[in-house]
């Protein structure tokens, strides 16, 4: 099965789709962080806890993780 | 009716906290949260469980078929699923925290957290309320003991259901007492 899906790896056609697809994946996951980072930001004004910081850090940390995915995508 | 005494505590994970730290962002003046509620934890397992069993199927992936693919495409498969399971396990992580009840001095509140751009708050005033039920239901509901608290209140306002919370009952008494004007506050046990 992999030495298959190696081969599909090497036509050029499939491996253009599949970077403009892991690309766009990341493009994906970089607006959904932002989002997500809006919403805390919200929410902490609602509700507030001890351990909004974390949480609002663990976010800040799952934009820069989408953000490095991205420029990996972009280049590798 | 008896006084309750309350202390400061907090169980089940954060579900069912007595006076807690945590208070409502608009709160007013003089407010104080005497309790917080949120969804029982075994409530949450399904996520868990999900997160963990696809981190074990692309573990078992690595064993088996891992030396077969090139160093790119191993590096791909890994971080999409493991990014994609953190963002998962995250995302239903805030769900649960930001979805609480809270009962003030002064007012019952429900904020429903239902994920990305999308939250519902209903509050009444603690004087309107008018009774308050509870249901458990299920197996598990049974043996974990947690449940439905319903808060019907007067006239036209919004009656408040806390959904999946534990110790229903206890629930119910405070929000009686609290609503009769019946709490007194202790310190914190050492």
């Amino acid at each position: 099965m992999i030495s298959v899906i190696e081969f599909f790896l090497t036509v050029p056609f499939i491996n253009i789709l599949l970077k403009l697809f892991i690309v766009s994946l990341s493009v994906f996951y970089v607006f959904y962080s932002i989002l997500m980072l809006g919403q805390i930001g919200s929410l902490r004004k609602i509700i507030i806890t001890d351990q909004g910081d974390l949480i609002q850090f663990v976010s800040t940390v799952q934009l820069v993780v989408a953000l490095a995915v991205f420029v990996i995508s972009l280049i590798y | 009716m008896t006084r309750l005494t309350l202390r400061p505590d907090k169980q089940t994970l954060g579900s069912f906290c007595v006076l807690p730290d945590t208070r409502f962002g608009e709160a007013e003046l003089g407010e104080r949260t005497i309790l917080l509620l949120r969804g029982h934890p075994f409530t949450q397992i399904s996520w868990v469980i999900n997160s963990v069993v696809i981190l074990i199927l692309v573990l078992i992936f690595d064993i088996i078929w891992g030396q077969s693919l090139s160093i790119r495409a191993y590096f791909w498969v890994n971080a999409l699923a493991v990014i994609a399971v953190g963002a998962y396990a995250w995302y239903n992580f805030l769900l649960w925290y930001y979805t609480v009840g809270f009962v003030t001095n002064r007012r019952v509140i429900d904020i429903d957290y239902y994920g990305v751009g999308k939250r519902r708050l209903i509050q009444a005033p603690i004087a309107k309320v008018a009774d308050v039920t509870a249901k458990t239901s299920g197996y598990f509901g049974q043996v974990f003991d947690f449940g439905v608290v319903n808060v019907q209140t007067e006239g036209y306002i919004q009656n408040i259901t806390f959904t999946n919370v534990p110790n229903p009952d206890r629930a119910i008494a405070i929000i009686e007492a609290t609503a009769a004007g019946e709490i007194s506050t202790a310190p914190p046990t050492p």
